[in-house]
């Protein structure tokens, strides 16, 4: 063993005892293996979660292949306690198995997840919290839990032993009897295979079927479904382009979005003709909606949800009581493991629409009862898609066809019921389950239901109160909403099928697709006027204290997040796509970029990331092969700006300055040497213009080389990709430490723009910003210079406001500007009048802007800034009551925006800091009292923001400037750690 | 031919999981691997005595065995059936089993399982997909061996004729390739 060991790595023998341990359903712990051995423990962190990964993605693998879960080749006859009998079915999760328990002699059903599903320690952790909880639920239309135990590496759950089927059994057996008789012979043969698949059980599904649910069993109906009174006309021009599962069309050619059904298949409409079922089948149906919504009643009134209702989590048996299984365990051993990749459609087709955005709660329950009330009505799913992108885009984005015009027989009462289960928003679903049931009784007893028929107004209505922004928009955009949904998916779908077909379906696909684009990126427009700017406008006055930039990230009403999450799908699927040729790269770089400020505006910081990287990435695929295009470099300097923009947005502000640092060097490829399209030189005029305003100058050179290391490292080791980028060191230093540097070189840029083009509004706005940011600048060394320079941005915007006054955000910025000015110590009396005026001046553009738009935050900051300034100014000039009003009014101002804005941290930041400027104010007049309640609302707000937060350094020190103040104030802070209190260190808080 | 039982069934397990990995995806839920299993214990009865003067260990022989068995299928299934097994090809496995970066890639992105990462991933498989086939073929194969196939350090080494030493230091170094290669993803790391 040692000799065979001394030839290997010590790290693979460590590897391979870490496998082994894996394979033997243990989950050893990666730091007990760097505990032990020290010498290789960097290694062990390093490497060993990859190792894990491949153990799952192994696991996965054998899940999907032998469409359950494998538990090895060896045959399991005894589980501690418990004798194995036979094997009563399989799933994503685990096997069950009837077993003995020998100790009580009693039968019980025991499901054995597969070793490889909880390797690692803090998943087996929740599987057992998780189990426990459940076990507490007594009821009987549930199946009890036992208990969990471990036997032999694997880890199981004893339950009730319920003599039933599953729900999605007795469904596929209705769907096959339905089509029996009229299906041709080769979608009969697929049949008989799915059908041999489930023989152990095939008995008693028809026993089930036959004898529980009261088929009026008559006749099959011919292809027209005339008996039913349909007419067979309507049928036909009704599309079906659903699915069921041996449809035989190639997958990937289906129209994506639920109301927009192309391609239809007019057999497939010809088969679904109506299926004989009657009342009394609906009432079953009915009373197994009742039973289940009494379950979840129960358990949700014990605070637990079960996150995976659907057909295979419900059993039934013979006496037509049902059982709801798996409560809650759903959740706790398919957050572990990879087995949701099994079967996923299966999995996917009843997750809600809020589940997708990471909530949930009992509503999402009601809407899984709701679902799987649809299916056994309709006899088919209620979502389905050939891919997990389009099915995740239809739940989201479509309602399901109506039950009523599936099959007029249902009971429009039960239809209503059912649809307002499954609504996509929780808010107009049954809000409780115990109202579901309530109305399933009615339903039952022939009473009148309580839920509403929602009529075709009522829709539109309450799509347009979802959607304000929608509602008031021109019926011109109206229709391109429209327009912009069919080409998107009709264009999406002609293109994938135009890489397969000839040149010219190819060029109208593309053709379409682009048209799409061009729709989407005019609404796009509407909620996101280009911000040209950067995004923390706001000057933080220096020398009071408070000395650090916090960013604000743009934050949206709900309205406009809800409808920009509709367009993000819409745009995903093109972003999507395969850059199969140079065409297709700008559209999907486009839409990446699309996609990535979309995040960015809904706060998916992260994500947005990734997709103005993948934009950059694609661009530059392009870029490398025909050589540097003015056009790909002047986008992917574009995006650079973007993600900088959005990197200075988190607080990243080393990434944020390499990216516009990358964006320079996009822009001037060959050093010097500037191309002479406007466009070009206004991304650069721009670029320099963010550089300088960053607030960059005060990074460290070295900092920074790591931070381009994670911007572009993702790029730099791909094909075909251009060698990584390293900007010397040196030259990076150079350039970072001179802002003005940088906002003059735009000023320069934008005087020879202007030469050639002087009514161009957005040059005078870059020009005047550049203007204002350089006299802050220059504020500390030439007075001159500086007032010089805030005087010519105040000139181009004072102009800029008259020659446009349809635009808010111009005189949003003069209102900055105004605001903008030199707060030295020593200022004459004039001076300060001239401040005030300015400040006069800010606050009446201001207070218009916010009353005029009141949702729109930045303009909210921007007036509560004002204040502040103007509160400053007051005090320096000895007025303390009007002081501290306008102290107040800024705090106030901030509150309603952190009430608002909850998770916006920057809020929060910047209430605290004026909070503090405002106790200093108080201070002097011994309102100690005041002071202890106004910081400890601040104290409290500081410490619940979670530690990962971006800003988490400023929040520190805030917290601990307000703590220390608290405490000078002569209030005790229980929460304080003791040891970072100095003597006369709060003089630089409470200045004389 | 008892001997031979024994063998084949002490490494059954193993076995299993290389006709798993091995086996096509569009093959997949028409093949049951247990036939072929069955099938290669009898090529191996038929081959064992040929057996005898190789110079390779019983378990190496078995599994190329198994390969070839399963080569044998694709050709029998793939060739003839190609277009009716196409049309059936299950909705919830879109990918090709056979093309081992790609399937890596798929499963790699498994961490991301809430649905909303759910859909994330798909976007991000493609990607894992490009990084993985950047990987040198031979690093591909030594993680597949070891972990799919279940390889010991020794059995990879006598598979791709190197020296145990060379295995040893060419998983280490698969592995940290790959796992370099995952975390250069835009947005990998950022989900877990």
């Amino acid at each position: 063993m040692t000799q065979e060991q001394a030839d290997r790595d010590p790290l693979e023998v460590l590897a391979d005892r870490f496998l082994q341990e894996q394979r033997q359903g243990k989950c050893p712990s990666i730091s007990d293996y760097a505990n032990e051995h020290p010498e290789l423990a960097e290694h062990i962190r390093e490497l060993f979660p990859t190792i894990t990964a491949m153990e799952q993605l192994k696991f996965s693998r054998e899940t999907i292949s032998s469409g359950g879960v494998y538990l090895g080749s060896m045959r399991l006859e005894h589980l501690g306690d418990f004798r194995i009998i036979r094997e009563i079915g399989r799933g994503g999760m685990g096997i069950v198995f009837e077993a003995e328990q020998q100790s009580l002699g009693r039968r019980v059903a025991i499901k054995v997840l597969p070793r490889q599903s909880l390797l690692r320690p803090k998943d087996l952790e929740r599987f057992t919290r998780e189990a426990r909880i459940v076990a507490s639920l007594h009821h009987t239309n549930i199946v009890e839990v036992f208990g969990v135990g471990q036997e032999d590496g694997f880890h199981y759950y004893v339950m009730q032993l319920v003599h039933g089927v599953g729900l999605e059994k007795v469904i596929a057996e209705l769907h096959t009897r339905r089509h029996r008789s009229k299906i041709d012979r080769r979608t009969a043969r697929i049949k008989a295979r799915a059908t041999t698949k489930a023989k152990h059980d095939s008995t008693s599904i028809e026993q089930v079927v036959s004898g529980l649910f009261s088929l009026d069993d008559g006749p099959p109906e011919n292809e027209t479904g005339s008996s039913d009174g349909a007419s067979p006309a309507a049928k036909a021009n009704e599309p079906m382009s659903e699915r069921t599962g041996e449809s035989d069309r190639p997958a990937g050619t289906e129209a994506e979005s639920g109301e927009v059904k192309s391609d239809s298949s007019a057999t497939q409409a010809g088969h679904d003709g109506e299926f004989r079922l009657g009342r009394r089948y609906f009432d079953d149906v009915a009373k197994i909606g009742l039973q289940v919504a009494d379950a979840l009643a129960h358990a949700h009134s014990r605070g637990i949800l079960h996150q995976d209702i659907k057909p295979a989590n419900l059993l039934i048996d013979y006496h037509n009581i049902v059982y709801v299984t798996d409560f809650g365990l759903a959740k706790a051993v398919q957050a572990g493991d990879a087995t949701q990749t099994a079967g996923i459609t299966g999995t996917l087709r009843y997750i809600s629409p809020e589940q997708f955005q990471g909530r949930t709660d009992a509503r999402s329950d009601i809407y899984g009862l709701g679902l799987t009330l649809y299916e056994l009505l309709a006899l088919r799913p209620a979502y389905e898609g050939p891919d997990r992108n389009t099915l995740i885009n239809r739940i989201n984005t479509s309602d399901p066809v109506r039950l009523g015009k599936l099959n007029r027989r249902i009971p429009r009462d039960l239809e209503t019921i059912v649809q307002k289960a499954i609504a996509r928003n929780p808010d107009n679903r049954y809000q409780y389950v115990r109202e579901f049931g309530e109305d399933l009784k009615c339903f039952l007893e022939d009473r009148p239901i309580r839920a509403r028929r929602v009529g075709s107004i009522e829709r539109f209505w309450r799509w347009s109160r979802r959607n304000p922004a929608i509602a008031s928009l021109t019926a011109a955009t109206m229709f391109l909403i429209v327009l912009a949904a069919i080409v998107a998916t009709t264009g999406y779908i002609n293109t994938n099928r135009a890489l397969i077909g000839q040149e010219i379906e190819r060029e109208r696909a593309q053709a379409n697709a682009d048209l799409a684009m061009k729709a989407l990126n005019r609404m796009f427009e509407r909620f996101n006027p280009n911000q040209i700017t950067a995004v923390s406008g706001l000057t933080v006055d220096k020398g009071e204290g408070i000395t650090m930039l916090i960013p604000t990230p743009p934050v949206l009403s709900g309205e406009v997040a809800e409808l920009l999450k509709d367009m993000l799908t819409f745009y995903r699927r093109i972003a999507n796509a395969e850059p199969y040729d140079h065409a297709l790269r700008q559209r999907i770089a486009r839409a990446n970029e699309r996609v990535g400020s979309i995040r960015q505006l809904l706060g998916l910081h992260n994500l947005a990331a990734s997709s103005y990287k993948r934009a950059i990435y694609i661009y530059r695929m392009r870029y490398g092969d025909l050589g540097q295009e003015d056009s790909f470099m002047l986008e992917s300097a574009r995006i650079y700006n973007s993600l900088g923009q959005l990197y200075l947005s988190t607080g990243s502000r080393n990434d944020a300055c390499v990216a516009h640092l990358e964006a320079l060097r996009a822009l001037q490829p060959n050093a010097g040497t500037i191309s002479d399209r406007p466009a070009i030189r206004y991304e650069l005029a721009r670029t320099h213009y963010l550089l300088g305003s960053g607030g960059y100058d005060d990074l460290d050179a070295s900092s920074l080389d790591e931070g381009q290391d994670s911007t572009s490292a993702g790029e730099s080791s791909r094909p075909g990709q251009l060698s990584p980028v390293t900007i010397n060191r040196l030259e990076l230093e150079a350039r970072q430490r001179e802002p003005d540097v940088h906002l003059q070189t735009a000023i320069e840029i934008m005087e020879g723009l202007l030469a050639e083009d002087a009514d161009n509004p957005d040059y005078h706005l870059i020009t005047a910003l550049c203007h204002r940011n350089m006299s802050s600048m220059f504020s500390q060394g030439d007075p001159y210079v500086a007032g010089g320079s805030l005087t010519t941005a105040t000139v181009i915007l004072e102009k800029l406001v008259v020659d446009h006054p349809e635009m808010p955000d111009y005189r949003y910025h003069l209102a900055e500007t105004y605001a903008t000015f030199d707060l030295k110590e020593d200022l004459s009396e004039s001076s300060y009048q001239v401040i005030e005026d300015r400040l006069n001046k800010a606050l009446a553009i201001s207070e218009g802007l916010s009353a005029e738009y009141p949702d729109i935050p930045h303009y909210t900051v921007s007036q509560a800034h004002i204040y502040h300034h103007t509160g400053t100014i007051m005090q320096r000039t000895l007025r303390w009551d009007e002081a501290e009003r306008n102290y107040q009014k800024s705090a106030r101002l901030y509150k309603a925006l952190v009430g608002r804005f909850p998770d916006t941290v920057s809020y929060k930041v910047r209430l605290a800091a004026f909070r503090l400027t405002l106790a200093n104010l108080l201070v002097r007049d011994q309102r100690l009292a005041e002071v202890r309640s106004i910081l400890k609302d601040s104290i409290k707000m500081l410490s619940e923001i979670p530690s990962s937060s971006s800003n988490r350094q400023a929040v520190d020190e805030l917290l601990a400037q307000t703590r220390q103040a608290f405490e000078l104030a002569g209030g005790e802070d229980t929460q304080k750690p003791s040891k970072s209190r100095k003597p006369g260190d709060g003089s630089g808080i409470f200045k004389k | 031919m008892e001997a031979l039982a024994e063998l084949f069934s002490l490494h059954r397990e193993r076995l299993w999981r290389i006709v798993n990995f091995r086996l096509d995806s569009r093959l997949l839920g028409r093949i049951n691997p247990d036939d072929i299993l069955q099938e290669s214990y009898l090529a191996a009865s038929q081959r064992i005595k040929h057996y005898a003067g190789l110079p390779s260990s019983p378990f190496i022989w078995l599994r190329m065995i198994v390969h070839q068995t399963v080569a044998q299928v694709h050709r029998r299934h793939l060739t003839a059936q190609m277009r009716d097994v196409d049309r059936e090809v299950p909705l919830d496995k879109p990918y090709d089993r056979y093309a081992t970066s790609q399937s890596l890639s798929f499963h790699l992105t498994g961490h991301l399982t809430s649905p909303s990462q759910a859909a994330i991933r798909a976007e991000m498989v493609n990607e894992v997909e490009q990084a993985i086939k950047t990987m040198d073929e031979v690093d591909q194969e030594v993680l597949a061996l070891r972990h799919f196939e279940e390889l010991t350090n020794h059995e990879v080494a006598e598979v791709l004729d190197i020296d145990k030493t060379a295995a040893s230091n060419r998983y280490i170094r698969a592995i940290q390739r790959l796992k370099e290669i995952l975390s250069e993803i835009p947005g990998y790391s950022e989900q877990e």
